[in-house]
């Protein structure tokens, strides 16, 4: 059996993440629970099963590159990257949220002849600007990677696209969401060359994580 | 800013490198001239017209433009070299059949992937024009895989699909526009969960032709054992007829299936292949298509992708190091008793640490006009 690299999300997912590879009867070393380590790299009961855990945007990278044979990503990374090298291969139903579009109440207001060109804070650069595209409307985006409610409060701009999972951070800065971009879960993602010459081994885990989800 | 920057994706390929380079297609073009296929060099610019024949979408091509001041048309610069190989076979050689063509050039590209900033690269390929069986076919994969031994790379595995099988199923089924995207997502991700909102047969079929993704000599049996409607049989039948004659071949090589792969070309009609080295790159691919009813295979690769995974090493056994205080130097000589020149830069004072590693490298060394030992 060849070693498999299972690439995880810090973060929210990884809370999610947690209960079914116990379902699936795989043990993570102690490491990978304390908040304090520095580890990045954790192997398992599994003796050709190892899991690196990056920051979200980085497990597409880390998968399509075949750092790690497969990996767990939300269907925003997927959606804002478009990696050609991955298979999505299968819904883990877990990390629910929506990608929305929202905007200071002034905004809303607007009239239409001001509305072909759009200022957004994002850290969902492509997807804005494709998204907003098909409107007919020019986006220009501000990256921002964290604390992106923050720019309309300041006076950065009126919109933003972020990840909304209850609404409340939307509503404690005064904005209001007017659009949902995606559904977002988040999915098994698997590096394509890795799925055709190691099939056998990957399907092997790709069932497992199916078997888990239904139980 | 640094005035010699370059665009990003833009490189120089510098010594070692570009002498690995080189010698890579020494192998390739020695190989195809020994194989009886012709080396052509397609001019590096077109007419949009001619070079994007083979696409349904010129727009949607990822070339850089440029207007030709003279003619004031577009002209644009290859992004890829196969359609020029198409465009000389149904044209100036159509005449000459069959026709056996390989090639090798700079291509550029506006974007490349995610994964791949570099926007030039250096194609080569081989063409075999007005192919008539499985024979034919082997014969390019055959030649791949000369080419590979030559550049020792011998880790690799080969994959095979049939890109023709997607259309196949969408005809078997009836499916309009939208769901025939639909099964395109799910073939791409391998993902068969928004298929049963189409059809449950549809389903069930799909599911066939992903578990038999794998390794040929257990999985081949999935296809062989199934039932399949009329279109997808006949496209099942020629691909477990294609991969057996390919097996019967090649029995130690390792041969994987997957007859849902898409062809991100969209002009193959047969048999896909692609070798994958061990290290999950992309070695080399290619695939039998159809130009004005007459059926092709050919292949091709990046010299980089090669490069990365190849063990070729120059074989130079007379290094000779020449510092640079040696005066009235002989080259010739030198070289006709085949020495291969390493010359010494000019040493400043203080400073006598960039010669010696070249100098250690050498087996020879001048010295006052005579070769000697290097100790």
């Amino acid at each position: 059996m060849k070693k498999i690299v299972l690439a995880v999300p810090k973060g929210r997912i990884s809370n999610d993440l947690i209960p079914l590879l116990e379902k699936m009867d795989i043990k993570i070393e102690n490491d990978f629970f304390d908040s304090t380590t520095r580890k990045l790299y954790f192997k398992t009961n599994y003796k050709n099963f190892e899991i690196i855990r990056v920051r979200s945007f980085d497990v597409a990278t880390f998968v399509a590159f075949g750092a790690a044979q497969i990996g767990v990503a939300g269907n925003d990374i997927l959606h804002e990257f478009q990696y050609n090298e991955i298979y999505s291969i299968l819904d883990l139903k877990i990390g629910k949220c929506r990608l929305s579009v929202a905007k200071t109440k002034a905004e809303i207001n607007q009239t239409d002849e001001q509305k072909g060109h759009i200022l957004v804070a994002t850290k969902y650069k492509e997807t804005v600007i494709n998204h907003f595209a098909e409107q007919g409307i020019r986006a220009e985006c501000i990256k921002l990677n964290g604390a992106i409610e923050l720019a309309p409060k300041l006076g950065i701009c009126s919109t933003i696209v972020d990840l909304v999972s209850t609404g409340n951070t939307l509503k404690e800065n005064n904005l209001v969401e007017t659009e949902v971009l995606l559904n977002i879960t988040s999915r098994l993602i698997v590096n394509k060359i890795a799925y055709k010459i190691m099939n056998s081994d990957i399907t092997n885990w790709v069932n497992r994580f199916e078997r888990a989800i239904n139980e | 800013m640094n005035n010699f920057l370059l665009p990003e994706g833009f490189r120089d390929t510098l010594p070692n490198l570009a002498a690995k380079e080189v010698s890579i297609l020494s192998i390739f073009c020695d190989l195809m001239l020994k194989t009886g296929y012709q080396i052509v060099k397609p001019s590096l610019i077109e007419f949009e017209k001619s070079l994007f024949f083979l696409n349904i979408d010129r727009e949607n091509v990822n070339s850089f433009r440029l207007l030709d001041p003279l003619s004031q048309k577009m002209m644009g610069l290859r992004s890829d070299m196969t359609t020029q190989i198409a465009r000389i076979a149904s044209s100036t050689l159509k005449k000459k059949r069959p026709l056996r063509l390989s090639y090798f050039g700079e291509i550029l590209k506006v974007k490349n992937s995610q994964l791949k900033i570099s926007r030039q690269s250096t194609q080569l390929g081989a063409e075999f024009i007005g192919i008539n069986d499985t024979c034919d076919e082997f014969e390019m994969i055959e030649l791949v895989i000369m080419f590979l031994n030559k550049l020792k790379i011998d880790d690799y595995s080969i994959s095979f699909s049939m890109p023709s099988l997607f259309n196949a199923v969408s005809r078997d089924f009836n499916l309009d526009k939208i769901q025939k995207q639909a099964l395109k997502n799910c073939y791409e991700n391998k993902n068969l969960s928004e298929i049963n909102k189409i059809s449950k047969q549809l389903k069930e079929l799909s599911t066939i032709l992903i578990n038999s993704i794998g390794p040929f000599s257990k999985n081949i049996k999935i296809l062989e054992k199934s039932n399949f409607p009329t279109n997808t049989k006949e496209q099942i039948d020629d691909y477990i007829t294609s991969l057996k004659f390919i097996k019967s071949k090649l029995k130690d090589t390792e041969i994987n299936i997957d007859p849902i792969e898409i062809d991100k070309f969209g002009y193959h009609n047969g048999i896909l292949f692609k070798f994958y080295s061990k290290n999950f790159e992309e070695l080399i691919s290619g695939g039998k298509y159809n130009i004005s009813n007459e059926n092709c295979i050919g292949f091709s690769c990046l010299l980089e992708n090669l490069s990365k995974e190849s063990y070729i090493e120059q074989k130079i056994v007379k290094k000779i190091f020449i510092p640079h205080s040696e005066k009235n130097v002989n080259r010739a000589e030198l070289i006709k008793k085949e020495f291969f020149i390493v010359d010494g830069f000019r040493e400043v004072l203080g400073d006598m640490t960039k010669n010696q590693e070249i100098k250690n490298d050498c087996d020879y060394i001048l010295i006052n006009n005579s070769v000697m030992k290097n100790k």
